[in-house]
């Protein structure tokens, strides 16, 4: 119950992340690449590895 | 050289989908579901393959070159969190009721959850009226980017015949497994390509910081969002992925998995699949502002295809029409075998048969409407012009509409018949008026705003669910047993 709670509050923590207004003007290069396109980059990758946590429930009781 | 490449590339889906035919079990179920066998790897290449099409290497770079990097948060890292969340809760739910009650289609399971068949019927027409588009988009789509990628040597007409015949081929011969077998492959084949050509054209440009600082010299709005992205347009844009919630050939795939496991790899590598194939295509739509300044409509589409042939012509614009190909077969296979799947068991099945149908029927009905789909969508192209592509967003948003409707089936054991009708139907009139309205402007949001109709469609339909449930008597207990386990259905 607690891990699930936990796992959704990430979930909307990640929603409210995607909306990165703070740099909408900003092209600062991270590694040669805007800051705008790395940081959503970095969001797919912090999105799997939240997946990969989630993920090893599924199939405990294969129902 | 490059009709070469495309002629063995489709020697080669022909041959794989010819291999799994020598696996197919004779069965109903083995022909639309592949006797539920499909493991993590062969699910995730095909959920992917599948929903990423033909658009996802060339629209991405049409669009990022018009409006910068923020396509890339727009359609892509917002499709990485929705739709993994969607194959963790909705996809293994859908799989269990499928394997338990042996529903293949979505309006069967509807219209077991709230026993009707006016719901089901409605269901599927609306539907039909969103995927056909959708298919007519990749066939159509498919035909003219050969016929650029190859100058005209290969006319739109034989593109898209030769898409169609293949697909064909292989969806008739192994059905569901010969559509995931072959997505495996052309799913590889895409997605390698795309980073080919990437890494070509940067290398070019002198790497990743020397070909960004050009284009900030050239267009340096393209690095950021600016005004070409709305905030609001953001926010909301996130709701256009739970379009695969409504997709038919989604579902068919989910049902395909041997087990519930099998959804851990496609909800752990969905992400990264996504960052792989829209980093390069959103990249390469902004370089091409330093190169090719000022192109509109049609010509900033092609944006991918004039960088190729700018930086690699020859071998790699061959490889190039092969990862087009694949991209737009292994969407058109799947969604192809869902129309047939949803006209053999909706239909045929049901009204025909009252649900009883022997297994070398319901293959010879599901080969049958294959064809028939496929005959159909190849005619409709060569008539139909490119305003088609309109609806293409349109088509996601539909879909996406469908999520109250499937969230309540599997979740809220207190939503009505009702109910579901009623969210059926305000999703279907308010996606209606909202295509009329916004049909003349391609870029249409609500009131100028930036806010996407998706998000009005989906709080009217959700709304009317809720509503409509709260005022009609509640389902009974048998009815939600098939559907809930009892310890959930006790009061």
């Amino acid at each position: 119950m607690l891990k699930s709670l936990l796992f959704w509050l990430a979930a909307v923590a990640l929603f409210v992340l995607h909306n990165d207004v703070w740099w909408w003007h900003d092209a600062t290069p991270i590694l040669g690449v805007p800051i705008g396109l790395a940081y959503h980059f970095g969001f797919c990758l912090v999105t799997a590895l939240l997946m990969a946590v989630a993920a090893r429930r599924l199939g405990s009781d294969d129902s | 050289m490059t009709l070469a490449i495309i002629a063995a590339y489709l020697l080669l889906v022909l041959a794989i989908g010819w291999g799994s035919a020598r696996a197919f079990r004779g069965t109903g179920v083995d022909y639309f579901v592949a006797t539920r066998s499909i493991g993590s790897l062969l699910l995730l290449t095909s959920l992917f393959g599948t929903n990423m099409t033909a658009f996802s290497l060339l629209g991405a770079s049409g669009e990022a070159y018009r409006r910068g990097i923020g396509v890339f948060a727009l359609m892509a890292s917002s499709t990485a969190l929705v739709a993994p969340l969607v194959f963790l809760t909705i996809a293994p739910r859908v799989w269990g009721l499928g394997k338990r009650h042996g529903y293949l289609t979505q309006v069967e399971m509807v219209r077991d959850r709230w026993g009707s068949d006016r719901l089901g019927a409605l269901l599927f027409a609306f539907q039909v009226v969103l995927l056909v588009p959708y298919l007519l988009i990749g066939i159509k789509g498919g035909g003219l980017t050969l016929a650029q990628i190859t100058e005209g040597t290969v006319p739109e007409w034989a593109g898209s015949l030769a898409i169609t015949l293949v697909v064909l081929v292989y969806v008739t011969a192994g059905g569901l497994r010969g559509t995931a077998w072959a997505n495996a492959a052309q799913t590889a084949v895409f997605t390698l390509l795309g980073g080919v050509t990437f890494w070509i054209i940067v290398r070019s440009f002198g790497g990743l910081s020397a070909a960004f600082a050009r284009v900030a010299e050239v267009e340096p709005e393209l690095l950021v969002r600016g005004a070409r992205v709305q905030p609001l347009e953001l926010l909301s844009y996130m709701a256009i992925p739970l379009s695969v919630v409504g997709f038919p050939h989604i579902f068919l795939h989910w049902l395909t998995a041997k087990s519930a496991r099998s959804f851990r790899l496609p909800v752990v590598a969905y992400p990264i699949c996504v960052a792989a194939v829209w980093v390069p295509s959103v990249s390469i739509g902004v370089l091409g502002a330093v190169d090719f300044p000022g192109l509109e409509g049609p010509a900033a589409n092609s944006i991918l295809i004039q960088m190729i042939g700018r930086y690699a012509p020859g071998v790699l614009a061959g490889f190039l029409a092969a990862g087009v190909l694949a991209a737009v077969m292994s969407s058109l296979d799947s969604q192809t075998l869902a129309l047939a799947n949803m006209f053999t068991h909706d239909i045929v099945k049901h009204y025909r048969y009252r649900d009883r149908m022997s297994d070398r029927l319901e293959i010879l009905a599901g080969r049958g409407f294959v064809t028939l789909v496929l005959a159909i969508t190849y005619s409709l192209s060569l008539v139909i012009d490119q305003s088609i592509f309109r609806l293409g967003v349109w088509s996601f948003s539909g879909f996406a509409a469908l999520t109250p409707l499937f969230v309540a089936a599997l979740y809220w054991r207190r939503s009505t018949r009702a109910g579901a009708c009623a969210a059926l139907g305000a999703a279907i009139v308010t996606w209606f008026a909202f295509l009329v309205r916004g049909w003349s402007q391609p870029a249409y949001t609500v009131g100028d705003s930036g806010l996407m109709p998706v998000v009005v469609i989906l709080a009217a339909s959700g709304l009317a669910l809720w509503l409509v449930s709260l005022v009609t008597r509640a389902p009974g207990d048998e009815r939600l047993a098939r559907f809930f386990p009892p310890a959930e259905t006790a009061p």
